[in-house]
């Protein structure tokens, strides 16, 4: 019992000391976000609190349109994750169910596709998008940001696990094919698709490259290339910097405390993390 | 009913961004391609307008980026698929890259020669490739030491003139809180920036009948040198930021930070307590050697490849390289502080160039400036790479990192046949 208990102690020890060392970094942001700009680099880690301000969250919402930047990050991320979930899952569906020619070879090609760099991809991409018509347009952002092979992995892989008999029964009642994965193979798979969907906008919020490349007129900037533009001159402006990197952070932080759980079954399932 | 809602809100959302951002018009309309913000955004923006009023069929507008992404992936994509800007500019880091790819428009028919006259001719020489000029310089800026004159004051240290004295002088203001001296430790271009005066002030080059010729005792005593200040911790070997900012010397991180010219406008703006706590001295020189600096600078150029390329040129010639030379004058004095290019505004403005901290860089050393090499980008990064290795590396000798960076170049100069 009491050998138990010792453990129980060394393992609380033991995630304390982690806990500290993954939450520091963020402490750090904090803070030196609520400093004078003056203060950012001294190596006070606990400053006083009569020193911390808020005007530097102040300066990045009264310079220009940071809003903007946040809302069209928002706008990009929630529509990739919407769009590309759907289509990733009745993809995934269709190879894992469905039985027609070329399956197994058109599942391979799709999972070719994940070693390719993205660095290898950037110039057809973006001559493609050209030829759309989409450069500097928020759609030129989003459409080549949906087809991704790792969705359709994951939703391939996990409706493999799922009983044929559920979706048996439903063909017996008189379901269509998409009335079954609409009605019982879609439900099933909450956990992967939450897992999945906090993945796809936490990749398209943090986006920054392709959004970048994109964008010509500041007016339909992302929230990443905003806090990048802080850097002008010779001179960065850090304070600016951390404190709009700190609003940046905030989405993510909620949504992984909303999701958490999934998230954590997400990894376990797949053992794979986004 | 609430899933009908949903699906409309979608819908609807999803149609806003649509509608495209880009200008309608019929007038031709030019990209200008910068990483400006504050000051210089507004200057940009203000001659942007002003051209635009004077013009009925074209149109200039302003492109905004990081300016990482400006020397770096963005303009490079944007070139590479026929979408790059109409106008831009270049450092020499880069000017090689554009210049030989044929980006950059000739700007010799545009250009008056009696304007031409009124530039320096270095400053023109550095932007020309066979006879054609393929941009035009608004700025140049130079390299000195700056200190605090207190912290000197107070350790009873005259600010060093040569390398011997700033070891001392480094060695004597370093404590446990403070570096002596600081100098830029990230490799890049701003690191070779740095570098080139100490290489010319020593009578040697970077080039040598057309091979790399570093094997120079001055090259390697410089080298030596700076490796046994990082070495005995007397020079910053774990700055807090680029050695662009002056903040390191403002905040009280060094006694000493070798910074170009513009750290002047940014103790202004950002640290004015500190205006008269800092001074300035040309940077220390070699046993025997030649009081050196570096003229560095962005340059203004016209995309070749652009639909528009007449056009562009001729904006770039109106802004920086018609008789008018106020924009230049602007830009080097009230934008920033910059030295001018053209003779005539350093003559307009001599008062200017001599207050506080600027009449030293004007009295002690503008003239003792060599224009930034342009490299062919394979070259610029061996010699980034040799300085990290004979700054930081102590497991090999200075003398082997130059043989490898000279065999490294030398194998790339046998197959280039570009401009150099």
């Amino acid at each position: 019992m009491r050998k138990k208990r010792i453990r129980q102690a060394i393992l609380i020890a033991l995630a304390l000391v982690l806990a500290v060392i993954i939450a520091f970094p963020i402490y750090l942001l904090v803070i030196s976000a609520l400093k004078q700009p003056e203060d950012i680099f001294g190596m006070n880690i606990f400053p006083p609190l009569s020193s911390l301000t808020l005007d530097n969250f102040k300066t990045v919402f009264s310079k220009e349109s940071f809003g903007t930047y946040i809302g069209n990050s928002f706008f990009v991320a929630t529509i990739v994750t919407v769009v590309a979930l759907f289509f990733h899952a009745m993809a995934g569906y269709a190879i894992a169910r469905l039985e027609f020619r070329g399956r197994k070879l058109i599942f391979s090609w799709i999972l070719s596709t994940m070693m390719v760099p993205f660095s290898v991809l950037m110039i057809p991409l973006f001559i493609m998008i050209k030829k759309m018509g989409l450069v500097n347009n928020l759609w030129g952002v989003i459409i080549p940001m949906i087809p991704h092979a790792y969705g359709i992995f994951l939703f391939h892989q996990f409706f493999l696990g799922i009983p044929k008999e559920l979706e048996e029964s439903g063909y017996i009642d008189g379901a269509s094919y998409f009335g079954v994965f609409r009605r019982i193979v879609l439900p099933l798979a909450k956990p992967i698709s939450v897992t999945l969907a906090v993945s796809f906008f936490l990749t398209n919020w943090n986006n920054y490259l392709w959004p970048l490349i994109v964008a010509q007129d500041k007016k339909i900037w992302l929230v990443q290339i905003a806090i990048a533009n802080f850097k002008t001159g010779n001179a960065v402006d850090w304070n600016l910097v951390l404190a709009a990197s700190c609003i940046s952070a905030l989405p993510i932080i909620i949504l992984f405390f909303v999701f958490q759980r999934y998230i954590t079954d997400g990894i376990k399932t797949s053992g794979i993390k986004g | 009913m609430k899933r009908k809602a949903i699906s409309l809100l979608l819908c609807a959302a999803m149609l806003v961004p649509c509608v495209s951002v880009q200008a309608e018009g019929e007038k031709k309309q030019l990209k200008f391609a910068v990483f400006s913000e504050n000051l210089e955004l507004e200057f940009f923006e203000d001659c942007i307008a002003e051209y635009n009023e004077l013009q009925d069929e074209v149109e200039i507008v302003l492109e905004q980026m990081p300016q990482d992404d400006y020397r770096g992936a963005k303009l490079a994509t944007a070139f590479a698929s026929g979408e790059g800007p109409d106008i831009f500019y270049s450092y020499p880091g880069m000017f090689l890259k554009y210049a030989s790819a044929g980006t950059m428009q000739s700007l010799n028919d545009y250009i008056d020669p009696a304007v031409l006259d009124d530039f320096l001719e270095p400053a023109i020489d550095a932007c020309t490739v066979n006879g054609e000029i393929l941009a035009l310089p608004y700025e140049l800026e130079q390299v000195g030491l700056y200190y605090n004159k207190e912290v000197l004051a107070e350790a009873g240290i005259e600010p060093p003139t040569t390398w011997a004295e700033l070891y001392d002088a480094a060695a004597a203001l370093t404590t446990d809180t403070r570096y002596g001296y600081t100098m830029e430790t990230v490799k890049g271009g701003h690191q070779l920036f740095e570098w080139y005066p100490f290489l010319w002030m020593t009578g040697n080059e970077v080039f040598k009948d057309g091979k790399l010729a570093l094997n120079e005792p001055g090259v390697i005593e410089n080298f030596e040198l700076k490796r046994k200040m990082f070495e005995e911790g007397y020079a910053n070997i774990n700055p807090s930021r680029s050695n662009t900012d002056i903040g390191m010397l403002c905040e009280g991180e060094t006694a000493m930070q070798l910074m170009g010219t513009w750290g002047i406008s940014q103790i202004k703006n950002r640290y004015p307590e500190m205006e008269e706590k800092i001074g300035v001295v040309p940077i220390p020189v070699s046993e025997g050697g030649t009081p050196t600096t570096v003229a560095g600078g962005w340059k203004l150029c016209a995309n070749a490849n652009s639909d528009y390329a007449e056009e562009a040129a001729k904006f770039v010639v109106w802004m920086f390289g018609s008789e008018d030379n106020s924009k230049t004058a602007r830009w080097c004095t009230e934008v920033k502080f910059a030295y001018s290019p053209r003779k005539s505004v350093t003559a307009d403005h001599e008062e200017f160039y001599h207050e506080g901290l600027k009449g030293v860089f004007t009295d002690n050393i503008l003239g003792t400036e060599i224009p930034e090499l342009r490299l062919p980008a394979e070259i610029s990064d061996t010699l980034q790479d040799l300085l990290q290795t004979v700054y930081f590396d102590t497991s090999i000798s200075v003398e082997d990192a130059i043989a490898i960076a000279e065999e490294e170049v030398n194998d790339f100069l046998s197959t280039y046949d570009g401009a150099l």
